[in-house]
């Protein structure tokens, strides 16, 4: 469904990080990545995430500057897959609203030997991208962009990004979706969201609470929300999100995927990587004949991660979630019959 | 209960569901009269005496066979509503307790080590989540300072086929 913004097509990896050949077909709404840790659905979203930038020409970045900041290497040809026989070239393929984007990553001796090729021309309105890491940002904005843009820490450029992102100012109105996700997450927060200076607040009745004291669930529905105020999530933008159940009570689950949903009706092309089955039901659940939503299963083989892509959960394999209850479950029965699986007694 | 030893082929069904349990010690029908005779209150299908320890063998088939097609989904909202409304657990119970309170009072209580099974059909490979929840909500009020152990599971005809091999079932089509 072509809703009229730049969007992730497709990828193509080819000795890319966990990846030896791995190709992707993306939707304008909701895709999800499912499978172990390990697997490299983070460096996807963050190759997607860095390639967006540079085509949002935000501040002019350098490519190699931004692979060096968002992936943190020692040297950028330890992106090149390691059982790649050496000399080797990392090749990622992709396609941003009609335009096609490649970036090759040699490892061959000469270190940080980088080459990005546009074979099209660039679309004029791509945005900025949104990457919510897995670590929680909204309660360390306090310091953390001057740290960041004085001194070298251990933080990729994304959590730098969000952090500014978080900071800005609040749209004085909203697009009907956004407006939509931010009433179904307003009654989660306890309070209105506030920023003094550089720390957010939790304002109500009985005061104000520094969001550092707040559960971290809290802060997740703080994160999102505050984006949607600052109307970095509106028709047009992408959204990365990493984990998004990190932390968060499954009683929130529902309330959470509501308002993806409604971003992602509203023009928001999301990305996000998962390991809940909560979730993932919920969005099964809770989506309608006119989402589009993509599953992708990340499997870890001898030759690389392997991904095979869904349009339904139930048709989702290898579901590792699924697998984990399955698992659990098998000796659940065992413990409570006394007989395993095969049949065997327990002694 | 029957006399101890192998007995007679005895294969039961209960709701479209054939069980054989030709390798037990002995089995019944825990409400038939040439069982445990059990009229009295609510209780479990079958009362199995496998070599150390008894089973109690509970049958709950929500799709049995000749179910129109067109019934099918309402039958599974049903089976799924009651899994989380914690009536099916009540009701498995309550068989449980009940048939622990007629052997009792009859003279037949056997204090032996019980697993508690109920069979359940059918159901889908993504169930397994709920019934663990299932699990937990049934154990919960069984533990206790009892003199042998009482195990309690749910499960489907491909788990108990599995772990119960000597005692096949099947569902009629």
């Amino acid at each position: 469904m072509n809703r009229g913004h730049p969007n992730h097509e497709r990828l193509s990896v080819r000795d890319f990080s966990a990846f030896r050949e791995a190709d992707l077909e993306f939707v304008p709404g909701i895709n999800a990545f499912v499978g172990q840790n390990g697997t490299g659905k983070t460096h996807l979203m963050q190759m997607l995430y860095v390639w967006q930038y540079l085509f949002s020409r935000e501040g002019d970045p350098d490519l190699k500057d931004l692979l060096q900041r968002e992936f943190r290497p020692d040297h950028l040809d330890q992106l090149v897959n390691l059982s790649a026989e050496r000399p080797a070239t990392a090749v990622v393929q992709g396609c941003l609203g009609g335009s096609d984007w490649d970036i090759a990553i040699a490892a061959n001796g000469s270190r940080n030997d980088v080459v990005p090729v546009m074979a099209n021309s660039v679309p004029f309105d791509v945005r900025r991208p949104v990457f919510i890491p897995a670590l929680d940002m909204i309660g360390h904005t306090q310091g953390f962009a001057t740290l960041y843009d004085e001194y070298r820490v251990d933080f990729s450029q994304s959590h730098r990004d969000l952090v500014g992102l978080l900071m800005g100012p609040e749209k004085r109105s909203l697009e009907p979706a956004a407006a939509e996700a931010l009433a179904i997450l307003s009654g989660r927060l306890g309070g209105e969201l506030a920023l003094e200076g550089e720390r957010f607040y939790i304002r109500n009745d009985l005061g104000s609470l520094p969001i550092t004291l707040t559960a971290e669930g809290i802060r997740k529905a703080a994160v999102l929300s505050r984006l949607i105020a600052t109307g970095w999530l509106s028709a047009g933008a992408t959204l990365f999100w990493d984990e998004p159940e990190t932390n968060l009570n499954p009683s929130m689950m529902d309330e959470m995927v509501a308002a993806l949903l409604a971003l992602s009706r509203g023009g928001v092309q999301i990305f996000i990587a998962t390991h809940s089955y909560v979730m993932l039901k919920e969005l099964d659940l809770q989506s309608r004949q006119t989402d589009t939503l993509r599953l992708f299963s990340f499997e870890g083989t001898a030759n690389g991660t392997r991904v095979r892509m869904f349009d339904r959960l139930a048709d989702l394999t290898p579901n590792a979630i699924l697998d984990q209850y399955n698992s659990l479950y098998d000796r659940d029965l065992t413990r409570a019959t006394g007989r395993k699986r095969t049949g065997a007694t327990l002694r | 209960m029957r006399p101890a030893g192998r007995g007679p082929a005895l294969r039961f069904v209960e709701s479209g569901i054939t069980l054989d349990f030709a390798a037990a010690r002995s089995a019944v029908r825990h409400d038939s009269a040439d069982g445990h005779g059990n009229r009295v209150w609510p209780g479990v299908d079958f009362c199995v005496e496998d070599d150390a320890e008894l089973l109690w063998v509970e049958v709950k088939n929500w799709q049995p066979s000749g179910l129109p097609a067109r019934l099918r989904g309402a039958k599974r909202r049903a089976f799924v509503g009651a899994l989380k409304s914690g009536s099916l657990v009540r009701g498995l119970r309550g068989k449980f307790l009940g048939t622990t309170a007629f052997l009792a009072w009859t003279g037949q209580a056997d204090l032996r080590p019980v697993r508690y099974i109920a069979l359940v059909e059918p159901l889908r490979p993504t169930d397994s989540p709920l019934l663990m929840a299932v699990n937990d909500r049934l154990r919960s009020p069984m533990a206790g300072p009892w003199r042998c152990g009482i195990t309690v599971a749910i499960m489907g005809l491909a788990e108990w086929n599995a772990r119960f091999s000597d005692y096949p079932g099947a569902a009629s089509p």
